[in-house]
């Protein structure tokens, strides 16, 4: 039985986040990490800065707090947290896209269903405008289809337009 | 703003929001788009857009402006709305006889006879084969008294079920039950013949259920759930416990519930949703009492088409009504214009959006 270990991870950008072995193996990346013996000292997590990374905890931690306990109630009150938690204004798009690679990267499913879900709602409601800052024009997409190519555009190119 | 180290999504990753999208906006974007199309016939986006879609629970509904006009449909939604439902595909003026796992089998008006099984939302179709005996004697009126479509979405594969009573010209029925079964793999009819003495109201024909591999339907005294097992070709009965069977006043309705057997137990003034979660153990739960003092004028004519764990569709003669479960909100989706003619629920299924071919 896993004692209450503490594990560190640590970012892309060099800080280090101290967190419970149960936490920490919400994500099945680590999980397995830890189970191949790679977790003596702190794991480190390229992909994932630290601004990130301490959203993923925040959103663990609480996933697992909620996991103890028995009743139903707990399940539509998680929920309510999740929506909270995930609610992203339109300028903090990039923070959303980012957590789902991480999600992504860490494998851990339930913040990937809930942040893929989210995305989708956007664009099911409209909601999607992309920022064309290289192109310095914004625009809003009442088109569906439009919605869709510009998510493609939008993904492909957020590589080639990054400093 | 810096995208530091962080890449651009995976596939898997684009896979996982398209399948939460309406699937209509994604066929009309195939045009649009490679990528796209190649993403929509990808295994593993069709497997999670049919797992996702279990939580979009519609209702189907035929409306009709005179007993002449060509029937048009709707579709209900609990987040979009109405929308306008298409059948053209197809053409032929259809009834819609049965609907499943996203798959409606419809029935051609001036063709007795004529079935298809279609997906209405990538508009594939397939006309189901005469069956080697075209004159049909189901009683009464040449049509089968039961339509069941089994649609098993893993599989990819559906079975239609044609089922009624034999009756020699000129004779009372004799009590044989006969049964006709398509299967997609196949492209075949197989006949199975059996005896029963049940009788089926309207709703009752109308509200077939596949879980576990076989149809399920309601019988008219309410006692009991005529099953067809598609496995192995035998009919058999579930019993309804005492607390289920009809009441005074209590009307039963058959609906799914998140791949189980569910029953909807309307009483004046209460609509219990029972849900079947042991299906060996045949263990029935009650798992909502919603109260109807906000409906109370539509209480006798109300009919439940279709529901998730979030909400419950209803239909009356003009109106569809949606219940949310969460915040116990009623709020009516659909309302007919004019006096008009059917009622809505005579001809509403529960529906949902899939990808599937039945080609």
């Amino acid at each position: 039985m896993a004692s209450s270990r503490k594990i560190t991870l640590r970012s892309s950008d060099g800080e280090s986040f101290e967190v419970e072995e149960a936490v920490a193996v919400e994500s099945q990346t680590i999980k397995h990490m830890i189970e191949d013996d790679c977790a003596d000292n702190a794991i480190p997590l390229p992909n994932v800065t630290s601004k990130i990374l301490a959203k993923v905890i925040e959103y663990c931690k609480k996933h697992v707090d909620a996991s103890k306990a028995e009743d139903r109630v707990n399940d539509e009150d998680l929920k309510a947290w999740d929506a909270a938690f995930i609610k992203v204004d339109q300028v903090d798009q990039a923070t959303l896209f980012d957590l789902i690679l991480a999600a992504n990267y860490l494998n851990i499913k339930s913040l990937l269903d809930l942040t893929c879900q989210t995305v989708a709602d956007m664009i099911k409601g409209n909601l999607f405008p992309v920022r064309n800052e290289w192109l310095n024009f914004t625009f809003s997409i009442a088109n569906r289809e439009l919605v869709l190519v510009c998510l493609t555009e939008w993904v492909a190119h957020r590589r080639l337009f990054c400093s | 703003m810096n995208y530091q180290g962080a890449g651009f999504f995976p596939d898997e990753v684009i896979t996982r929001i398209l399948s939460r999208l309406p699937i209509k906006c994604l066929f009309r974007a195939r045009a649009v788009c490679k990528v796209w199309r190649k993403l929509l016939s990808e295994d593993y986006f069709v497997r999670l857009y049919n797992e996702a879609s279990v939580r979009d629970s519609m209702v189907v509904v035929e409306v009709s402006e005179s007993l002449e006009s060509v029937p048009t449909f709707i579709c209900v939604d609990s987040s979009r709305g109405v929308s306008e439902f298409s059948l053209g595909f197809l053409n032929d003026r259809v009834k819609v006889r049965a609907s499943c796992n996203g798959l409606l089998c419809c029935s051609s008006i001036p063709d007795k006879g004529v079935h298809y099984v279609c997906n209405p939302v990538t508009r594939e179709f397939r006309l189901l084969p005469r069956r080697e005996r075209p004159m049909n004697r189901f009683h009464p009126d040449g049509e089968a008294t039961l339509v069941g479509l089994a649609c098993d979405l893993c599989a990819q594969t559906f079975s239609v079920v044609l089922a009624g009573y034999h009756r020699t010209f000129g004779h009372r029925t004799d009590g044989t039950f006969i049964c006709f079964v398509y299967d997609s793999e196949s492209n075949k009819w197989r006949r199975i013949v059996s005896f029963q003495d049940d009788h089926f109201t309207h709703m009752n024909k109308n509200q077939v259920v596949f879980v576990n591999g076989a149809l399920h339907w309601l019988t008219g005294s309410f006692s009991c759930i005529l099953v067809l097992d598609l496995h192995y070709d035998i009919w058999r009965k579930m019993s309804l416990p005492e607390q289920l069977s009809c009441g005074s006043g209590n009307r039963l309705y058959l609906l799914e519930l998140d791949g189980c057997l569910s029953i909807i137990q309307i009483s004046e003034g209460w609509l219990n949703i029972w849900v079947l979660k042991d299906y060996e153990m045949e263990n029935w739960q009650m798992v909502d009492r919603v109260s109807l003092r906000c409906i109370r004028g539509l209480v006798p004519g109300i009919f439940p088409i279709s529901q998730t764990s979030e909400y419950l569709f209803l239909a009356s003669h003009k109106q569809v009504l949606v219940y949310q479960r969460k915040s116990r909100v009623w709020k009516e989706m659909y309302s007919v214009k004019n006096g008009s003619t059917l009622p809505l629920w005579f001809s509403a299924h529960a529906f949902r959006s899939v990808i599937l071919s039945c080609k």
